[in-house]
């Protein structure tokens, strides 16, 4: 892994397109969190890392459903424009 | 024709052409690549199952999120697009995984990383968006019911 030191303000370039900025760092040690700002190409997905291990997590509550009963559950039909 | 018996459905035959094949597998089931969509009989539902034929226990159960959220966009990207042999995401059937508690109503589904499927060709994708205002556990009725907007 490559290690850098930046400063507020300061910003990596990944490849030509792709810039992180440091843009604010909050607290300190364990609490500490670093607000960055991001500039890639539409086609570049930007994710936090986790969303991957909420969706794992989240597809193995829901392999664990049962068949549910949804006779008391009715279905509205409303005029709402979305 | 190849058979099943699957452990919520019990023994079920299915077509091998119609066997739609995720070759990332879905999140937290990596290993697991062949499943068939099931379509819940005599149901108004917008639901219907993903049922594996390779684990007769692991069934999704799935929602057509236009169903309740008719202006439903997530962003995928043209990678995802070509994995899945798809000019534009218009063409696909979008499914989210729903996770249902003992209690039905409290049921959510996982608007962040839809089912992507080419139904043509018969091969999907978990594409997880990063969209920040869709969650991987969002409510899906309000009470007991389920909104469903037309217009």
């Amino acid at each position: 892994m490559l290690v850098l030191t930046r400063k507020v303000e300061e910003s990596v370039l990944i490849g030509d397109e792709i810039e992180i900025k440091v843009l604010q760092v909050k607290g300190s040690g364990k609490q500490a969190s670093i607000r960055l700002g991001i500039v890639a190409p539409e086609g570049v997905r930007v994710l936090r890392k986790e969303v991957f291990a909420e969706t794992r997590e989240e597809n193995r509550r829901a392999a664990l459903s049962a068949r549910p009963d949804f006779s008391r559950v009715i279905i509205e039909e409303t005029d709402k424009e979305d | 024709m190849p058979s099943i018996v699957s452990t919520r459905f019990g023994p079920l035959e299915y077509d091998e052409q119609k066997v739609v094949e995720f070759s990332d597998g879905i999140l937290g089931f990596e290993q697991l690549r062949k499943y068939v969509l099931l379509d819940i009989k005599g149901a108004q539902f917008p639901f219907r199952w993903l049922q594996s034929v390779e684990d007769p226990a692991l069934a999704f159960l799935l929602l057509d999120p236009t169903y309740v959220h008719p202006g439903y966009c997530p962003p995928v990207f043209a990678k995802d697009l070509a994995q899945l042999g798809l000019k534009e995401i218009g063409s696909a059937i979008l499914a989210c995984i729903v996770t249902v508690p003992s209690d039905p109503t409290l049921a959510t589904a996982n608007f962040q990383a839809p089912l992507v499927i080419n139904v043509e060709k018969r091969i999907g994708k978990q594409v997880v968006t990063g969209h920040p205002s869709y969650k991987t556990r969002q409510a899906i009725f309000d009470g007991n019911r389920l909104h469903r907007k037309t217009g």
